[in-house]
């Protein structure tokens, strides 16, 4: 299978207010075949969210070369990108299904077609009874849901979410990982999940990239080691999943570790 | 096994015992809460009333609350009175309602193109700022100047100060709108149009209602300041007149027109945060 998204060697530096230049990636390089699905792991300050911030088209300034397998100017009907944020970025003036049909306002569609879509995503995340409830009269997992929703109905040739069930309490956080395991199995998404949260990483994704404290760059990429349509409940009953557990916490620990010892270095 | 049994509580009787005293309880404070509410101004004014009548103030400025309601539906109940008190009501709102009309106007016009466009905030921000602190009745001589005595004079500086306080909550409304809705908009693609008008000014709603609000206040202030000064009619002239000929129930019959026109203002206000952001409970 030709790669989806390839991306070589993405450098990353920040000038900060100060002035200073503050290098957030090294060099990273990966690529990502259609429908698999890419957890990004490493100590926080580790360029994670920069890499997906990149992708997302948020931030157009770094070197290195980003290539999209798809030619997009030829499909008006889908984005290149969609992204799930961490905390609640739902619009609190419009109700939920406005929010999921405003995500599709940059994209070439008629109404009939937004309808559908809307319709569509309004049952995959089981909002379908909440269609004209306004944000905060809903929980923050399903806010959430309605995020996700959004982002899944510009059909994105990449989904990308930044630590998406971070804001949410540990129930909820487990609801949603099986949630976001179906929903990616029904819309066969390509998907790069950034995350701190090792468990979840290994939950959800089909490949692990972990990356070294700052500047980031690959410390380990390595496959998830499930059968890919395993449920993350199921994967967390294999004892293979504490032995990733606990390798993947390693490298982790040793990345924190460095960072420690070098901001408490004289 | 039945000793367990009577042992344990009987939730449901507990329950309902417990609930009926909580609601009553809450019944009767909130009654209290009412009675205080309305008792206190009934406490002042009747210790007015007692104090007036014992000559512990001077009658000639604070005549007895009896008198004073007294004299007012004296001259109420007299047509000429009505008329006179009608005029002067309409000038003060004609002025409100110009002045209030073109700065409101203006001053989230200019505060929306100066949160969207760099260089028109770079250019006016800090003189915007700089006057802003000006207490624009102290700018009354000169738009007397300007605008010579009577109605233009006092609506271009109703005008004013509804402009500023609009202008600058809008600016800062629009301006600081949450990063998280920038990043949405960005990673969504949307057209500039759905950028603006479904997500940055409803973003910014919550200010620009502000500024309104604060804009109808400032507008009470300046126009029956104005009407002090330099007119012949309205509802600060009427005060002033009264004040001068030592007609001080009159005067008094003014300040309860300008507290109503302050009543309905605040109505106003709570209608229009309802309408227009409905999702920003507080």
């Amino acid at each position: 299978m030709s790669p989806s998204l390839r991306m070589s060697h993405l450098r990353k530096s920040y000038l900060t207010k100060e002035g200073a230049v503050v290098r957030a990636i090294s060099d990273l390089s990966f690529e990502l075949n259609a429908g698999e699905r890419l957890a990004i792991l490493g100590p926080s300050g580790c360029g994670k969210t920069s890499c997906l911030r990149i992708l997302a088209g948020l931030d157009e300034h770094y070197s290195g070369v980003i290539h999209w397998a798809t030619n997009l100017s030829q499909d008006a009907s889908r984005l290149r990108s969609a992204t799930v944020f961490q905390g609640d970025s739902t619009l609190p003036w419009m109700s939920v299904e406005q929010n999921i049909a405003i995500g599709m306002s940059g994209l070439t569609l008629d109404a009939a077609s937004k309808r559908k879509r809307v319709e569509k995503y309004l049952d995959l995340v089981g909002l379908r009874d909440f269609a004209r409830v306004f944000p905060h009269e809903l929980s923050g997992g399903m806010r959430q849901r309605v995020a996700i929703a959004r982002a899944l109905a510009t059909e994105p040739l990449l989904l990308l979410m930044d630590e998406p069930l971070a804001a949410l309490d540990a129930q909820t956080r487990l609801v949603m990982q099986t949630e976001l395991h179906r929903i990616w199995a029904q819309t066969r998404s390509t998907v790069v999940y950034v995350t701190h949260d090792v468990d979840e990483a290994l939950s959800l994704s089909d490949r692990l990239l972990v990356m070294t404290a700052r500047p980031g760059r690959e410390k380990a990429m390595m496959g998830a080691s499930f059968d890919r349509v395993m449920e993350p409940l199921e994967r967390r009953s294999l004892p293979i999943f504490a032995q990733m557990q606990a390798k993947i916490w390693g490298l982790v620990a040793e990345e924190v570790g460095q960072k420690l010892t070098r901001e408490t270095a004289p | 096994m039945s000793h367990v049994e009577t042992l344990a509580p009987q939730p449901a009787a507990d329950d309902e015992a417990y609930v009926t005293k909580t609601l009553r309880m809450r019944r009767l404070l909130s009654i209290r809460n009412l009675l205080l509410g309305v008792g206190f101004p009934i406490v002042l004014l009747l210790a007015w009333e007692v104090a007036a009548n014992f000559n512990l103030l001077d009658k000639r400025f604070f005549p007895s609350p009896s008198t004073i309601g007294a004299s007012i539906s004296a001259f109420l109940s007299t047509q000429s009175g009505r008329v006179l008190l009608a005029g002067h009501i309409n000038a003060t709102l004609l002025r409100i309602g110009i002045g209030y009309g073109i700065g409101a106007t203006a001053g989230v016009l200019l505060g929306v193109i100066m949160g969207l466009h760099g260089p028109t905030r770079a250019a006016i921000a800090p003189t915007l700022y700089a006057i802003f602190p000006l207490p624009k009745i102290a700018i009354y001589p000169l738009m007397i100047v300007i605008f010579g005595l009577g109605d233009a004079s006092s609506s271009a500086l109703v005008t004013l100060g509804v402009f500023f306080m609009t202008c600058i909550n809008t600016f800062s409304g629009v301006r600081y709108v949450d990063t998280i809705y920038h990043d949405v908009v960005n990673a969504f693609r949307f057209p500039p149009f759905v950028r603006w008008l479904r997500v940055f000014i409803p973003a910014a709603m919550p200010a620009i209602v502000t500024g309104l609000r604060l804009g109808l206040g400032q507008a009470l202030v300046l126009v029956v300041s104005a009407e002090f000064v330099s007119a012949d009619t309205g509802i600060g002239r009427f005060i002033w007149d009264s004040w001068q000929v030592l007609n001080v129930p009159r005067m008094f019959m003014g300040l309860a027109v300008v507290l109503a026109f302050a009543g309905i203002a605040a109505t106003v206000g709570n209608f229009a945060e309802k309408k227009l952001i409905p999702w920003n409970r507080r």
